[in-house]
């Protein structure tokens, strides 16, 4: 349980913000300047906000009106960065233990090699930081905020140096870490689609205040009730800006020809051709613009895929509509705001989801 | 892959055992030098005395420590230079000297006017006389105006840092040619160096000390300067509550009753007890 | 009596000992300098600079009104120790470290730089405190340039003149060091043993140069480049 109250100001800028997070993986997402570190920087002790309160797991490591501050390297929070922040001069295991090596015997609760092991490292330990990739150097990372038995966990956009085709695979293992260890996360990203898929609540900072705090599909659904209002609503610009991709965790299925299966919880999907083996964990990647939505079952298409589903949510923004549309696994899907006057479609329908095999990326899990 | 590991473990080896091997060796050129052949710069033992002394007594001073060392197991430091500047050093800026032997009256005037008195020592020892030289084979000089006719520059110590300087102003003061060649004068730091600026062949003219001259092979003697000048005076005196006042006085007696090192300052050319009538500085 | 050998050794001593002065304390205002902002940062940076603008003489007269025989800290000496600080060696070393000081701490300064606070800010997180962050993380990463800002301020201490002749005099045996000890030679026209020490400083000066140049070189392989890397520090 995290709770904060606080009050920054600087140069050009001023942080005014208070909320709650529980033990679940929460997000902290907004534009770029909107806070997001700053507020990070603060729990985490690295910047001293004027005036407030952090209070973490019971115990109040900042307090103005108590003088109470404890030293960032106190907290015991782990954190990950951007870029991994990795020290460059000591290889992965040395890197993975720097924190470990510093808190007593008694609160340890992971071995650092066993984090190494969780998060496919062993391979790895004697390497330095510059002979790694950004999906692995991220990997260390994580063990290493991990190897300290922190009680929370905070990351600061860490897949934002990664290529696309990295990023679901560290989402996954981030979903893993949550529900295996347990530990509290706080999780800062400027992208909607990370957000949607690994947090359980939101929380949307705009110049240094918070605007909304909220499941994710439900700020963004917010924006879609305000109606008129939905232009200049923050959340509405996220879904405008960003190419919504969505992640989903699959198994490789059968190969023949050009083409592989991809089996998603009931769903059977056809992709492009994977040299990989039948039962091998994989993460799908579909954009949601890339998807065809039809109100009856279409005929005579090219396209490999028409998976049938249930509308579920429908919110729109700017001439843009977006649909989650219950398959199985929950699926967005963009389309123009006309196109759905005309198919006269609403929450509750049964649609058809078109998509080409090429659609469909398919990563490492 | 496993052989750039190893490559870059290895540099780092490599420069640690560079930085451990400096780091030792530092220690021990400083531990060496410490513990030294008596050159012991260290401020708190029982050393050799300190004797600032004019640049003109270099080599006698250094021939009758030998003497003395010889005979008393004694060292003795020196520093030699132009006696109004170590003056200066001692009693502006309290330079660390246990004795001195200077020549000329502003030293003494410069302790009196800093409040210093210097113990009991031998104010009136020895006294020299002042020659022109110039470089090896010139044609000697058939008086002192000669040097003006001649239109070239002349070596002399600055006046205001040596009394050798002083003795040679008045010298062409008297000659009256001061005033017209003086612009051609080359100021030095002491006589010794007014010296090596001729033997250097950058100037064609020299004033220093005879026993100077007597010291060098590498120029002639092309005029002695008779009178012209106050009396040259030299005194050797140990100063008041030097931390080895004691060493330097004992140094002092022994140079100006010693009949051997009387003899080196003869054969160098000083003329020696002093002279007639002239006052000493306070006792 | 005043032999090369002692000459070179007591310059030598005297630069050590001004390098191991200059040490902490130019990685200290280097530290300060790149790492921390306040009020008055402008001012120390200037101060620590000033013996880059100043002529050494001027360095050594200034030293010698601060800790002369009549100045306070003069007469403290005198009564504590018993012996004066100038005119001894102690004044050689004092001047050799003023004026090798800015070298130093600018070297420190570039140093440290190179590293990414970000580094340094990772390392506090994970339960570092400030001193053991600077000797694992900082210290490890910016070696190179320290060594390298080592050297530069010894060889510049080993050939102070200036500062030293003034503050120290040029006293054969206890402040004369190679430089002082040949411009007397050169003084008194005993050219050849002016050269043999020349000599050795030249030498000196080239090794040293030589590798200070090569560590820098090397310094800045090995660390991924990231975007800020002057800057405060998140402590």
């Amino acid at each position: 349980m995290i709770s904060f109250d606080l009050k920054l100001k600087r140069y050009d800028f001023s942080l005014d913000v208070s909320g709650e997070f529980d033990d679940g993986i929460t997000a902290i997402f907004g534009p770029s300047g909107a806070g997001k570190s700053t507020l990070l920087n603060c729990i985490a002790g690295s910047l001293r906000p004027d005036a407030g309160r952090i209070e973490l797991d019971g115990g109040v490591v900042f307090s103005s009106v108590d003088a109470v501050w404890t030293a960032p390297d106190k907290r015991r929070i782990g954190i990950v960065y951007q870029d991994g922040a990795l020290f460059p001069h000591l290889d992965v295991q040395r890197n993975i233990e720097f924190g470990y090596r510093l808190i007593p015997q008694a609160i340890r609760r992971f071995d650092p090699l066993d984090l190494a092991e969780f998060l496919g490292l062993s391979a790895l330990l004697a390497r330095k930081p510059g002979e790694l990739s950004g999906g692995e150097r991220q990997r260390v990372a994580i063990a290493r905020a991990l190897a300290i038995s922190p009680g929370l966990l905070l990351l600061d956009e860490p897949l934002a140096s990664l290529d696309a085709a990295r990023r679901g695979s560290i989402l996954n293992y981030l979903r893993r870490v949550h529900a295996e260890f347990k530990i509290p996360m706080i999780y800062v990203s400027h992208s909607i689609t990370e957000v949607v898929s690994i947090a359980s609540k939101a929380m949307l900072l705009r110049d240094g205040s918070v605007v909304g705090f909220d499941r994710p599909s439900a700020l963004l659904l917010r924006a879609a009730a305000l109606g008129d209002v939905v232009a200049t609503d923050p959340a509405a610009e996220y879904t405008r800006a960003e190419r919504f991709e969505n992640i989903l965790d699959g198994v490789i299925g059968e190969s023949t020809g050009h083409s592989t299966m991809v089996r998603i919880g009931d769903l059977e999907i056809s992709t492009r051709r994977q040299n990989r083996n039948p039962g091998e964990k994989i993460v799908v990647s579909l954009g949601a613009s890339q998807i065809i939505l039809a109100s009856s079952m279409p005929q005579n298409l090219s396209a490999r895929n028409i998976v049938k589903g249930t509308v579920a949510q429908v919110w729109s923004s700017d001439g843009l509509v977006f649909t989650q549309v219950d398959a199985g696994p929950k699926i967005i899907v963009e389309i123009t705001e006309n196109a759905m006057t005309e198919l006269g479609v609403t929450v509750g329908n049964d649609v058809f989801l078109v998509f080409k095999s090429s659609s469909v990326d398919v990563f490492d899990a | 892959m496993t052989s750039v590991c190893d490559q870059r473990q290895f540099q780092r080896l490599i420069d640690l055992r560079c930085v451990q091997i400096a780091f030792l060796l530092a220690i021990a050129i400083f531990g060496v030098s410490c513990g030294g052949d008596g050159d012991n710069p260290d401020n708190f033992d029982n050393r050799a005395p300190l004797i600032f002394a004019a640049a003109s007594l270099a080599n006698v001073l250094g021939e009758a420590a030998s003497l003395y060392e010889t005979e008393t197991g004694n060292r003795v430091d020196f520093n030699f230079g132009g006696s109004i500047t170590l003056a200066n050093q001692i009693a502006l800026f309290g330079a660390p000297a246990d004795g001195v032997f200077f020549v000329g009256e502003r030293p003494a005037e410069v302790f009196a006017e800093a409040g210093l008195v210097p113990a009991p020592g031998y104010p009136n020892t020895f006294s020299n006389s002042l020659v022109v030289i110039g470089p090896n084979g010139a044609a000697r000089l058939s008086s002192l105006e000669h040097i003006a006719s001649v239109k070239a520059r002349f070596a002399i110590a600055d006046p205001l840092l040596a009394p050798a300087g002083v003795y040679a102003r008045q010298a062409l003061e008297s000659a009256g040619i001061w005033d017209e060649i003086s612009s051609r004068a080359i100021l030095m730091l002491d006589v010794r160096a007014a010296m090596a600026a001729v033997e250097s062949g950058n100037v064609q003219f020299g004033i220093v000390y005879k026993t100077d001259a007597a010291t060098s092979d590498n120029i002639s003697v092309l005029y002695e300067i008779e009178d012209g000048y106050s009396p040259i005076g030299y005194m050797a005196i140990p100063l008041k509550g030097a931390s080895n006042e004691d060493g330097a006085a004992k140094f002092l007696q022994y140079i100006v009753s010693e009949p051997a090192t009387l003899t080196l300052f003869e054969r160098a050319g000083f003329t020696i007890a002093g002279v007639p009538g002239r006052p000493g500085p306070n006792r | 009596m005043n032999t090369d050998i002692s000459i070179v050794a007591l310059s030598l001593q005297t630069a050590i000992v001004a390098t191991a002065v200059t040490l902490p304390l130019g990685m200290f205002f280097a530290w300060l300098l790149v790492r921390k902002e306040f009020r008055g940062k402008f001012a120390l940076d200037v101060l620590v600079s000033l013996p880059l603008a100043l002529p050494p003489v001027v360095i050594g007269y200034m030293l010698l009104w601060a800790v002369g025989n009549n100045a306070w800290l003069g007469q403290l000496s005198l009564s504590w120790f018993g012996s004066t600080i100038a005119f001894t060696w102690f004044a050689a070393a004092l001047a050799a470290a003023v004026v090798s000081l800015p070298l130093v701490v600018r070297s420190f300064a570039a140093a440290l730089a190179g590293v990414d606070p970000k580094l340094e800010t990772a390392a506090r997180g994970l339960g570092a405190g400030p001193a053991r962050t600077f000797l694992t993380v900082t210290l490890p990463l910016a070696y190179r340039g320290v060594i390298a800002g080592v050297l530069l301020g010894f060889v510049r201490a080993l050939s102070e003149f200036g500062a030293t002749i003034v503050v120290a005099g040029n006293i054969p045996g206890r402040t004369q060091t190679v430089p002082s000890a040949i411009f007397t030679r050169i003084s008194t026209g005993d050219t050849e043993a002016a050269w043999r020490l020349v000599l050795v400083s030249v030498v000196i000066g080239i090794a040293a140069l030589a590798v200070h140049n090569w560590l820098l070189r090397r310094s800045t392989a090995g660390q991924p480049r990231s975007g800020r890397s002057v800057g405060r520090s998140n402590w």
